[in-house]
C-alpha cells in the first residue's frame, strides 16, 4: 500500500515537472507570438493582452514550482518518518491543494499551516519570476556584503523584529518629551548646565560619556547586583513639606491630558501583554515613519520649489539673503563669544518654551500684532509688486527651419505647390523612394514650433536665398533656380523662423 | 487629417566632402605632427573654463599652485618673530607642491606624446575638429577679455582707474580684507579669483546677482547710465509749453470762411482745425487771398509713457533709477526731461490756447529689450519693456 502511493507520488512529481517545463515553453511561444505581433499589427492593445497572458502563465508556472518544492519538503519529512501510518492522508491533502492551484484558483487563502508560509513562498517565486535578469546592485562600504535575493519572509521578519527593538526608542523619545516639557523640572536644570559646561568646552562632549559609562552604567549595574535595598524604611503615607524649585518650574499638565492618564490609569494595571506591546510598537512604528515621510516631504517641496527657481523672485532673493548672512557671519565671528551666545540661546530657549510662560507670551505678542495688523490693514492696501528684482535675462533664441516643396505639372514649367514638410524630398529620401508624401502641413500656419518654444510674434517665415549654403551642408548636388532647389520632379525652397524659448511659467 | 507640423531646429550638419582628398600632402604631414600640441594646448584651455568633467582635480591643482605662490615668492620684509612652526610646515608643503606640480607637468606631457605615438594616427577630421575646439575657447576668451576691459574713452578709463584706487586703499591702507596684506596674498587671491571665474558657479551666481536692483544700481552709478534718454531734470507743463512757443514749434494752418456759422460751433471748429491740421503737415496749403479767413496756431504737445516689466507678467510704470522714467518730454531742443502723468496736466493754458483733442490721443505700444532696445510691436518673453507716445494739441487764433 504504502509503496503504491510512494510510486504514485513520484508520478505525479514527474507529471508536475513536465507541466512546468510545458509552461515554460507556452511562454517561450508567447513571448515569440508577441514579437511577431509586434511586428504586425503594431497596436497596443494586443500587446497588453499578450503581456497579461504572459504573467499569468509566469503566476502559473511559479505556482507549481511552489507546491513542487513543498511537496519535495514533505517528501524528505517522509523519508525520515516514513513508517508513520498516516502518511497518505497528508500526501492526499496535498495532491488536493495542488490540483486546486493548479486550477488557477489562486484565493489566497492561507490554508495550510505549515512553518514556512504558502503565500510567501509564491510571492518570493513570482517576484523572481518576474524579474528574471539580476536587479542593480548597490553600493557597499565592506566589499562582502551582498544584496539578498527579494524575499517576503525576510522583509516580513525584518519589520516585526525591528517593530519589537524600537520599543526602547519610543521610550526614550517619551522620557525626552516629559523632560523637555519640564515635568521633571530638576533634569531639566541638569541637561541645560550640562550642555551649558560643553558651550564653554567642548572637549566634554568626550568626557561627559565616557563618565556616563563608567559611572551611571557600570556602576549601577553593581549596585544591582550586590546592593540590596535602602537605609530607610518606605512609609504610605504621602511625602510632606515642598520643593521650592518643583514648585516654581514643575508643569502639570493639563486637565485634558490629567482626564487622558486617569483613563489609562484604569487600564494600566492590566499589564500590557506581549501582543498588545506588539501593537503598541507597531502604532509608534507608523507613527514614526508617518513623521518621516512628511519630513521628507517638505525637504522635496523645498528642494523642488522655493530653491528650484518656481518663484524666480523668492528663490533669487533666497539666494542672496544666504550669502549675505554667510558674510556677515564670517565678519562678525571673531568678535562674538560663541560660548555665551550658545549658552545664553539654550537657557532663554528652554525659560521662554516652559509651558507656564508661552501662553502668556503668545497672547502678548498676539495683542501686540493684532494691533499692527489693524494700522496695515488701514494704510496700505495698494500695490503687492514688489520692484526688487529684475528678471530680464534673454530667453534662448533659436531658429527653425521648413521645407516648401511644389510639384511639377504637365508641363514642365508649371509647378504646383504640394506641401509644407520638414523632410527635403528630394530623390534619396526615404519617403520618397516609398512613394509617398512626407509628413507635413498644406498652410503654413499650421506648422507649430517645437515643445516649449514659441514663435517670435514679431517675425515672420523667411525665405533662405542663400541657397548653395544649406544645399552643400546636406551634400546635396542638384540644380538651382532662384530660391528653389530643383530635381527631376520636385522643388522645394527653405523657409526659416525664429522661435524664443518659453519658460515654465511659475 | 492632417496633424499640426512642428518645425524643426536649424543645426549645423556638417557632410562635408571628406577632407582628406582635398588636403595637400604637406599640410597634412604638418597637422599630424603639431595634433600632440593641439591636445596640451585644448586641455589647457578647458581647465582655463573649467569644461572638463574632473573638476575635482583641476581644484586639487589649484589648492597646490596657490601653495607653491605661497613658497615660491619671498616676502619682502622677512619677520623672524612670525616664523612659527605652522609657517614652516606651510612652507615645506609650498616646497613639496611646486615639485609636485613640475613632475605632473612633466608626466602630462609625456603620457600625451607617448599614447599618440602609439595608437592609431589621427584622422584629418579629428585634427580639424580640435582645431575648432581650440579657436572657439580663445574666442569665448577673447570675447570677455574685451568685455571687461574695452577702454574706448577717456571716461572709462577713469572709471577702472578710480575702482582699482578704490581696490588698492581697501585692501593695502585700510585692511579691509583680512589676510590680504602683501604682493603675496594679493597675487593669490589674484590667481583664485581669475581661476574660478569660469566656474558654473560662479557664472550662474554673477547671472542671480545681476537681477538684485541693488546690483545694477551700484554698478550703474559707478559706470554711468547707458540710457541715451536718461536725465535728472524735471519739467513742468508749463514750462514745456512755453519752451515750444520761444522755439516756434508750432504749425500755423489758415482757415477759410465759407460760412459764418462754422465759427459758433467748437465742435466743427475742432473738426476743420484737425483737417487742415493733418493736411498741413504733409503739405503747405495754398490759400485764396480773395476769401476772408483765419489763422490759427496749433501745438502738438507729445509726452512719451515708459513701461517695465516687473515679475514676467506685470507692466507698470515703475523704472529703474539710471534709466528713463515712466513719463518723458521730448523737448524741441532735443533734450530730455522728466514729467508729470500727462493726466495729471492743467488744462487751462496761458494766452487763449484751447484744447483741439478732447482727450489724449495714445499710440500702439512699441515693446523693447531690458535696454530699451526695440523688437517690434507685440509682446514676446524676449520683452521687458515697452513705450507709446501720448500726444495732444491745442490751438490759439492767431493775431
Amino acid at each position: 500500500m504504502k509503496e503504491y502511493f510512494r510510486l504514485k507520488y513520484i508520478e505525479l512529481l514527474d507529471s508536475m515537472l513536465n507541466a512546468e517545463e510545458l509552461l515554460a515553453a507556452f511562454n517561450d511561444i508567447d513571448s515569440t507570438n508577441e514579437e511577431i505581433s509586434m511586428v504586425e499589427e503594431n497596436e497596443s492593445a494586443s500587446n497588453k493582452s499578450v503581456w497579461n497572458k504572459e504573467l499569468l502563465t509566469k503566476m502559473a508556472s511559479s505556482l507549481v514550482n511552489v507546491s513542487l518544492t513543498k511537496l519535495k519538503n514533505k517528501q524528505q519529512q517522509l523519508d525520515g518518518k516514513n513508517k508513520d501510518g498516516d502518511d497518505t492522508k497528508t500526501d492526499f491533502v496535498a495532491m488536493e491543494e495542488l490540483q486546486k492551484y493548479i486550477d488557477k484558483t489562486t484565493d489566497m487563502k492561507p490554508t495550510v499551516e505549515d512553518e514556512e508560509p504558502f503565500l510567501a513562498l509564491f510571492l518570493d517565486k513570482l517576484i523572481s519570476r518576474l524579474v528574471p535578469e539580476p536587479l542593480p546592485a548597490r553600493e557597499h562600504i565592506l566589499p562582502d556584503v551582498v544584496d539578498q535575493e527579494v524575499s517576503v519572509a525576510i522583509l516580513a521578519s525584518n519589520v516585526h523584529k525591528l517593530s519589537e527593538r524600537m520599543e526602547n526608542v519610543f521610550e526614550f523619545q517619551d522620557t525626552m518629551v516629559r523632560i523637555l516639557t519640564w515635568r521633571q523640572p530638576s533634569t531639566m536644570i541638569i541637561i541645560l548646565l550640562i550642555l551649558t559646561k560643553i558651550c564653554y568646552n567642548p572637549m566634554y562632549l568626550i568626557l561627559l560619556p565616557l563618565l556616563y559609562l563608567s559611572l551611571g552604567i557600570i556602576i549601577k549595574q553593581y549596585n544591582l547586583k550586590y546592593f540590596d535595598g535602602t537605609h530607610s524604611r518606605q512609609s504610605h503615607r504621602e511625602k510632606i513639606g515642598k520643593s521650592l524649585i518643583n514648585d516654581l518650574f514643575k508643569h502639570e499638565p493639563s486637565s485634558y491630558t490629567t482626564a487622558t492618564t486617569t483613563n489609562s490609569l484604569n487600564t494600566t494595571p492590566q499589564e500590557i501583554t506581549h501582543g498588545m506591546q506588539v501593537v503598541l510598537n507597531l502604532r509608534d512604528f507608523q507613527n514614526l515613519t508617518t513623521s518621516q515621510l512628511h519630513m521628507m516631504d517638505s525637504l522635496s517641496s523645498f528642494l523642488n520649489e522655493t530653491a528650484a527657481f518656481k518663484d524666480e523672485r523668492i528663490t533669487t532673493l533666497l539666494l542672496v539673503g544666504l550669502l549675505l548672512s554667510c558674510i556677515a557671519f564670517k565678519c562678525l565671528s571673531p568678535f562674538i563669544n560663541w560660548s555665551l551666545l550658545c549658552s545664553c540661546t539654550l537657557w532663554l530657549t528652554a525659560i521662554i518654551t516652559h509651558p507656564k510662560l508661552l501662553p502668556r507670551l503668545k497672547q502678548l505678542h498676539w495683542f501686540q500684532s493684532h494691533d499692527k495688523q489693524e494700522i496695515s490693514t488701514t494704510t496700505l492696501t495698494t500695490s503687492t509688486i514688489k520692484y526688487d528684482v529684475i528678471l530680464d535675462q534673454p530667453p534662448s533664441i533659436r531658429y527653425v527651419e521648413i521645407f516648401e516643396i511644389y510639384r511639377q505639372g504637365l508641363i514642365p514649367t508649371t509647378w504646383k505647390f504640394f506641401i509644407y514638410s520638414k523632410s527635403l524630398f528630394n530623390p534619396t529620401d526615404e519617403y520618397r523612394r516609398a512613394q509617398t508624401p512626407p509628413p507635413g502641413v498644406k498652410d503654413l500656419s499650421q506648422v507649430q514650433a517645437p515643445d516649449q518654444w514659441l514663435f517670435d510674434p514679431n517675425s515672420e517665415w523667411e525665405i533662405d536665398y542663400n541657397i548653395h549654403d544649406w544645399a552643400s551642408d546636406r551634400n546635396l548636388d542638384l540644380s538651382v533656380d532662384n530660391e528653389f532647389l530643383i530635381d527631376s520632379t520636385f522643388k522645394r525652397r527653405r523657409l526659416t523662423r525664429r522661435v524664443i524659448k518659453v519658460l515654465p511659467s511659475s | 487629417m492632417e496633424s499640426p507640423q512642428h518645425a524643426s531646429f536649424v543645426t549645423h550638419i556638417n557632410q562635408r566632402i571628406p577632407l582628406i582628398m582635398s588636403t595637400p600632402l604637406p599640410v597634412l604631414k604638418g597637422l599630424s605632427d603639431i595634433y600632440p600640441l593641439l591636445i596640451i594646448i585644448d586641455n589647457i584651455l578647458s581647465t582655463l573654463l573649467w569644461t572638463t568633467d574632473d573638476s575635482g582635480t583641476i581644484f586639487v591643482n589649484m589648492v597646490m599652485i596657490c601653495l607653491s605662490i605661497r613658497y615660491l615668492i619671498i616676502p619682502t620684509k622677512l619677520n623672524l618673530t612670525e616664523i612659527t612652526s605652522q609657517y614652516v610646515l606651510l612652507d615645506y608643503l609650498g616646497l613639496l607642491c611646486s615639485s609636485f606640480l613640475f613632475c605632473s607637468i612633466g608626466y602630462y606631457f609625456h603620457t600625451v606624446i607617448s599614447e599618440t605615438r602609439n595608437s592609431e594616427p589621427p584622422t584629418v577630421d579629428d585634427i580639424v575638429m580640435l582645431l575648432e575646439n581650440v579657436e572657439n575657447k580663445l574666442h569665448v576668451i577673447k570675447k570677455q577679455v574685451l568685455n571687461l576691459f574695452m577702454i574706448d574713452s577717456y571716461k572709462i578709463f577713469f572709471q577702472w582707474l578710480t575702482l582699482a584706487t578704490f581696490i588698492q586703499v581697501l585692501i593695502f591702507r585700510l585692511h579691509f580684507i583680512p589676510y590680504i596684506d602683501d604682493t603675496k596674498s594679493y597675487l593669490i587671491l589674484a590667481f583664485i579669483l581669475s581661476s574660478i571665474f569660469h566656474t558654473r558657479t560662479c557664472q550662474g551666481l554673477l547671472q542671480l546677482l545681476w537681477r538684485i536692483k541693488a546690483v545694477r544700481i551700484a554698478y550703474f552709478w559707478w559706470r554711468g547710465s547707458n540710457d541715451k534718454l536718461y536725465s535728472v531734470k524735471r519739467l513742468t507743463p508749463l514750462a514745456y509749453f512755453n519752451m515750444i512757443i520761444s522755439d516756434k514749434s508750432y504749425i500755423t494752418v489758415t482757415l477759410t470762411i465759407h460760412n459764418t456759422d462754422e465759427l459758433t460751433k467748437i465742435e466743427t471748429l475742432r473738426n476743420r482745425l484737425i483737417e487742415l491740421y493733418e493736411q498741413g503737415e504733409h503739405s503747405t496749403q495754398q490759400t485764396e487771398m480773395s476769401t476772408p479767413s483765419l489763422t490759427f496756431n496749433i501745438i502738438k504737445l507729445t509726452v512719451q509713457e515708459n513701461q517695465r516689466k516687473w515679475g514676467g507678467i506685470n507692466w507698470t510704470g515703475e523704472t529703474l533709477s539710471y534709466e528713463r522714467t515712466n513719463f518723458i518730454i521730448n523737448s524741441p531742443f532735443g533734450t530730455i526731461f522728466n514729467s508729470d502723468n500727462p493726466l495729471n496736466y492743467d488744462t487751462t493754458f496761458p494766452g487763449n490756447w484751447i484744447k483741439l483733442d478732447e482727450t489724449w490721443n495714445k499710440s500702439p505700444w512699441t515693446y523693447q529689450d531690458g535696454n530699451w532696445g526695440i523688437i517690434g510691436s507685440k509682446d514676446s518673453p524676449e520683452c521687458f519693456t515697452r513705450s507709446r507716445t501720448w500726444s495732444l494739441r491745442i490751438f490759439q487764433r492767431k493775431i
